[in-house]
This record gives C-alpha cells, sequence and structure tokens, in this order.
C-alpha cells in the first residue's frame, strides 16, 4: 500500500512498581527513615529517582539537603515553614553531582559556544550585517567586516561593500560559519573568514535535533560513496542543520599548476566564486548517494543513535548493503530501523 | 515566528533538477507516488460523535472533533441548497496561532482562491471552504452527506466539525487537514431514531450507543471524501510532497476523491489550484499547465487515492471495533 498507517502508542500509566530498582530515592525524609509506607501516596510519588523524567513543574525533592542546579528552581515558600521544594522547570532527566540537582533536557535548543562550527540561514539583511538563524533561542549576527571579502586577502570593507551586501548573501541564503564570540545574551557573532567557510552549494540541507550530534574534532566529513557517487562532503553543524553536498576541491587547489600558492594569489580566486548561486554539474548517481545518506542520518535519529563520522560510516555501509538485498527506502518503514540495527551490531563487533 | 524562509537559489536548483530527473530522485528517496507514514487514531474524544487524531512529518499534528445536534428545519420544501449547505458547520483552528499563525496569510495547506471573500473572513485562509466543498460535493448519481443528515420530516442533524491544528509553527498540507476529517467522519455515529420517520413532532432517540448508526456507512459507498496534493516537476508528478519540494514545484493541485466501489476505484469530486514555489525558473516566471500534465496528476491521484482511502477506511475500523 503506498500508505503507512501506524497506531499511536499506548498511553502508559507509570506505576508505582519501581521501589525496588537500586536507584537511590531522593525523597526519604532522613536516610534510613521506613515511616515511608505509612506517608501519604502523594508525598511518595513526588519524589523521583535519579534516571527518572521528570516535567516542568513536577516536585523533584523537598529534602533540604540538595542544591540546585540547572532546570530547577525553588517553589515558594511555604507560611508554616515547611522547606522549599525543588521543582523541576524541563522536561528531561535528573543528574546529580555531589548534593548539587540538575535537570538535563531531553530536547533542547542548540547553545552557541565559541568555536562551533554551525551551518546557518540567512533570515535578514541589515545596513552592515546579517541575522542568521542557527537554531538557537537568538538568531546570530554575521558582520560585513567577519566574511571574506572579494579581491584580497582580508582588506577593510568599504562603503561599496555595504552597497553589495546582497551579492554575498541574501535571505534564505545557507552558509558554513564558526561562533566568533558570544555577547552577555548568549548571542552568536559569526565568522567565515576562512575558505573553509562561506556558502552552501550542491547539495541539500536537512535538520535534525541539535542534541544528536556528537561533538568531534571536524565537523566536515568527505565520505567515499559508492554507485559511482564519488566523494560526498557533509556538514555536520553542532546546531543540527546539516548540509550534504558533493565533494567540491577546495579553491586553494584549483587553477595554478602549483599547490603552494601564495595566500594572497588564492584569495583573488577565490573572490566572485565562493558567492556564486550556480551548482555544479552534479550526476545523478552522486544525487542518490546524498540522498541516501540523508536517509540513514534521518534514520540514525529516529532511533536515537546520536551522529558521528563512525556511525554515519557504518550507517551508510549497512545502507548499501541492505541497497545489494534489493530494498527500497521510500515503501519500506522498517528498512530506517534495519539499517540501524546492522550499524550498531557493526559497530559492537569493531 | 518569522515567515518560513525560502530556500536558498542552490537548494532550489538542486531539488529542482534532483526531481526533474528520469526517473526522479527524491530527497527521502520515496516512490513518487508513496506517502509519508502517519500516526493516526480515532474516536478518542468524549462528547463527539466522531473524532480523529492525525501525526504527519512536517505537518505536525491535528485533531478533529465532530458534533451533531438535532436543528429543526427551518427551509421550506424549496429549501435552496444554500440553506441545505448550513447543515455542516466547519471551523478550523490554529492553536495558539491566532491571527498569527501560518495559516492567516496564506491559507492553510497553501491553497489558492479558496473561498473567496468567505473564506477570508474566517481567519484560516479558507480552508475550512474547500473542506466543506469536497464533503457537499458527494459523488455519482446526486448522492449527498445532507440527505444522511435528514432525521425526519422537519428535523434533521446539524453537523459541527471542529478541526484544530495543534501544531502553530509546522506547515499544514491539504492531506494532514483532509485526512483528519475523512477518519473522523468514518467513524462517526448518531443515536439511532427511535420515533417514526414521517411525524412532525420532536424526534425520539435511543440511548444506546452500541446499536447506533454509522454516518457513513461501512459498507456503502461513497467514503468520506479525501483531499489528495500533488505536484508536477517537469514530467514527473510526485504525491504527498514535503514542503521543500513544493517550493521546488512547477504546478501543484489538490484533488478531492471519493471511494465509489469495493475495488478501489474512485471518483474525483473537486480539483483545487495550490500555492507552490517558483520552480526552477527566476522569479516571477512560472511556467503554465498544459492539459496532458494535468490529466497525469489526476490520474495519478485517482489510480493511487483508491487504495489510501480504503486502507484508512480500515485503519479506523479497526480501531473502532478492536475488544
Amino acid at each position: 500500500m503506498p500508505l503507512q498507517i501506524i497506531a499511536p502508542a499506548p498511553f502508559i500509566e507509570a506505576g508505582d512498581d519501581e521501589e525496588d530498582e537500586g536507584g537511590v530515592r531522593l525523597d526519604l525524609d532522613n536516610e534510613g527513615d521506613t515511616t515511608m509506607d505509612g506517608d501519604a501516596p502523594a508525598h511518595r510519588k513526588s519524589g523521583r529517582q535519579a534516571g527518572g523524567i521528570v516535567t516542568p513543574g513536577e516536585i523533584v525533592t523537598d529534602d533540604p539537603q540538595w542544591m540546585r542546579g540547572h532546570g530547577t528552581y525553588l517553589s515558594a515558600p511555604t507560611a508554616d515553614g515547611n522547606p522549599q521544594s525543588i521543582v523541576s522547570s524541563l522536561a528531561g532527566t535528573i543528574s546529580k553531582t555531589n548534593k548539587l540537582l540538575s535537570i538535563r533536557a531531553l530536547r533542547f535548543r542548540y547553545v552557541p559556544e565559541i568555536g562551533d562550527l554551525v551551518v546557518g540561514r540567512i533570515l535578514e539583511v541589515q545596513t552592515k550585517r546579517w541575522r542568521v538563524d542557527i537554531a538557537a533561542p537568538h538568531s546570530a549576527a554575521l558582520l560585513l567586516s567577519s566574511i571574506n571579502l572579494p579581491g584580497g586577502i582580508l582588506r577593510k570593507r568599504t562603503s561599496t561593500d555595504e552597497l553589495q551586501i546582497r551579492t554575498f548573501f541574501s535571505e534564505g541564503d545557507l552558509l558554513v560559519a564558526e561562533v566568533q564570540t558570544l555577547n552577555s545574551d548568549g548571542q552568536a557573532s559569526l565568522h567565515t573568514r576562512s575558505l573553509k567557510y562561506g556558502k552552501l552549494r550542491n547539495g541539500v540541507f536537512m535538520t535534525i535535533d541539535a542534541g544528536m550530534v556528537r561533538r568531534m574534532k571536524s565537523h566536515v566529513l568527505t565520505m567515499n560513496t559508492s554507485n559511482g557517487g564519488g566523494e560526498v562532503d557533509i556538514y555536520l553543524g553542532v546546531n543540527g542543520y546539516i548540509w550534504i553536498a558533493k565533494h567540491t576541491t577546495p579553491l586553494t587547489e584549483g587553477g595554478a599548476e602549483s599547490k603552494s600558492i601564495s595566500i594572497t594569489r588564492l584569495e583573488e580566486e577565490a573572490s566572485e566564486a565562493i558567492y556564486s548561486n550556480v551548482n555544479e554539474e552534479i550526476s545523478p548517481e552522486t544525487r542518490a548517494e546524498i540522498a541516501r545518506i540523508g536517509c540513514v542520518i534521518r534514520a540514525l535519529v529516529k532511533a536515537n543513535v546520536k551522529i558521528d563520522e563512525e556511525m554515519l560510516n557504518l550507517g551508510y555501509e549497512a545502507a548499501l548493503e541492505e541497497f545489494l538485498e534489493g530494498f527500497d527506502w521510500g515503501s519500506d518503514t522498517e528498512a530506517g530501523r534495519r539499517v540501524v540495527d546492522l550499524a550498531l551490531t557493526k559497530r559492537r563487533m569493531g | 515566528m518569522p515567515p518560513p524562509t525560502p530556500l536558498s537559489p542552490p537548494e532550489l536548483s538542486y531539488l529542482f533538477t534532483s526531481l526533474s530527473l528520469s526517473p526522479p530522485i527524491r530527497p527521502d528517496l520515496r516512490a513518487a507516488t508513496q506517502f509519508r507514514p502517519i500516526i493516526a487514531e480515532c474516536s478518542f474524544l468524549p462528547h463527539c460523535n466522531g473524532s480523529s487524531r492525525i501525526c504527519m512529518t512536517e505537518a505536525g499534528e491535528c485533531i478533529v472533533g465532530i458534533k451533531a445536534e438535532v436543528e429543526k428545519d427551518t427551509t421550506s420544501k424549496y429549501a435552496t441548497v444554500v440553506e441545505r449547505e448550513k447543515w455542516i458547520e466547519i471551523s478550523v483552528e490554529v492553536a495558539g496561532g491566532g491571527a498569527s499563525g501560518p495559516g492567516s496569510g496564506v491559507g492553510v495547506g497553501g491553497i489558492s482562491g479558496a473561498g473567496g471573500a468567505a473564506g477570508r473572513d474566517e481567519g484560516d485562509g479558507g480552508a475550512a471552504v474547500w473542506l466543506k466543498e469536497g464533503l457537499l460535493a458527494g459523488g455519482a448519481a446526486g448522492w449527498s452527506i445532507l440527505d444522511q443528515l435528514v432525521i425526519s420530516k422537519g428535523w434533521h442533524w446539524k453537523l459541527y466539525i471542529d478541526v484544530l491544528l495543534l501544531t502553530p509553527t509546522s506547515h499544514p498540507s491539504p492531506l494532514l487537514l483532509s485526512t483528519a476529517v475523512n477518519m473522523a467522519l468514518d467513524s462517526t455515529y448518531m443515536p439511532k431514531l427511535t420515533s417514526p420517520h414521517d411525524v412532525d413532532d420532536i424526534p425520539t432517540f435511543s440511548d444506546d450507543w452500541a446499536i447506533s448508526v454509522p454516518l457513513y456507512d461501512p459498507s456503502s459507498f461513497p467514503r468520506p471524501p479525501m483531499s489528495l496534493p500533488v505536484i508536477a516537476i517537469g514530467d514527473n508528478v510526485f504525491l504527498d510532497p514535503s514542503v521543500a519540494e513544493v517550493a521546488a514545484a512547477e504546478v501543484g493541485l489538490v484533488v478531492t476523491i471519493t471511494l465509489t466501489d469495493s475495488a478501489g476505484s474512485c471518483d474525483i469530486v473537486g480539483v483545487r489550484g495550490m500555492e507552490v514555489g517558483r520552480g526552477g525558473g527566476k522569479e516571477g516566471e512560472r511556467k503554465g499547465i498544459n492539459r496532458k500534465l494535468l490529466r497525469k496528476m489526476v490520474t495519478a491521484c485517482v489510480t493511487e487515492a483508491g487504495e489510501v482511502i480504503k486502507g484508512l477506511g480500515e485503519a479506523t475500523h479497526k480501531q473502532m471495533f478492536r475488544a
């Protein structure tokens, strides 16, 4: 059938039979206090085990020995002198560090950090800067002075550049950049002052949850694909934005016979071409492999497996094996699951 | 919420070229007529005659509740069609979105020209209008849903169909709304009439829901209508397009169909244009559509949709009558 209909997951009542688990309950009045059985059930429910999931507004503990950390707040003081309880402000898991209680959110927005490689989309063009969507709580800023301006290395920006701002990036354009600075609100300022960064072409864009990208040494991967696909670049933005594109020989190597051309020369060559909006010729084979890599990423994320270079390679291999057995991503919804299982088995085997 | 950002030119051209290849390569490697899986359940709302909840990727989540009310027939025997059409009221709401929801400007699902002036007032950009249009269009041989709503002489049911889109930041596809309404209608049951049909008195009903009457008899046809978005790029036709695919499309249609027999053949009850991007061309340049392509698009819907509506109906009934 061309359409698959899935029944919703059944609603599971939270059972109360979790007491025999090894975790430490946080709501014991004192260590070894055994009056629990006589306590009101509401009280017993109010305490949660470390590792359990809490929701916003839920009381984590009312034991004063704990300190409140990220993702929690103290409830309003009560008149009758009862101790204030620590309440969760996020939906997530409890983590304990000595006596500090914090909640790690299950899903969260990307929080920029200096040096992160991010993929972003231009939201707005302003007079001397761009506003860039990087999936963070605030949109990031990209200053005209922190991009590669054509026509020479690191020259100062001029009023001509200001007038031509839209020839570099305009609304909707995708770019890869690095977080340069953060201001006090956590708003990021980006830069693309390296030939590694800049406008993105020749590929497809996809988004995943920011938490699903594992931080790695390098977030730009190049994969050798089979079926005549050639090399494919994957820009795994730390912010969960991903660009999968045909591998392009960096402009540093193009043109000149000798690879050791001067930096100045290289910048000149890079000049206009880096802001072009025209794709290269991309073969259908490459397109198919790009789409396959995209599907692998989606399948991994669906199965809650963090994305890193190893997983991606294993996943891709697994997808190829399944492909040889004649399966089809489109109609077979179990395919993703199988690929992930296969990839995980491979990782375990080493 | 800022308006959805357009795709960048390289993205668009990549997508456009991939989709106009033969065979086309969709970004998620789906076949051209393959639908994305949906999560569906029905008759879960208490106090509703029929209800459904649908989740789709990209389009988000939507719930529909159908309530029926007994109403005195104010229309005379010279009842005009317009008066009878008031027997069904559809409202589409975006949760938390209000006037600033994504549906306010371009219309939910981006269906162009839906409802004209009437649709504009409703704040949902006319989604209610085209949903109702498909519902009223009926089927072959003058069959109409309105006839099913007649209780007895002088009395009829008034149907309130309330569609609530729970994810205001999503891109609601016409498929989401119409699937939800389809499923809700399919699970709608009315209390059984115990008073005679031909009496003018206030009708009385049995309070036993076990013998209630389905609005759409599961064994009879046509089934409730369903609207399928379809786009064309080059000579390729795609069903259930994703948001990016719509942006790269050259032409888009929403085809409303009903199932007419158990073998899965369909009747077309409505075709509307859908707002699409600018395809491979420049801004402002849009290709027209020729008759051959139009026929191809509609045919694709008709040949595929039978299975889809049938499958949806089966899923509904399985959920309705599970032990």
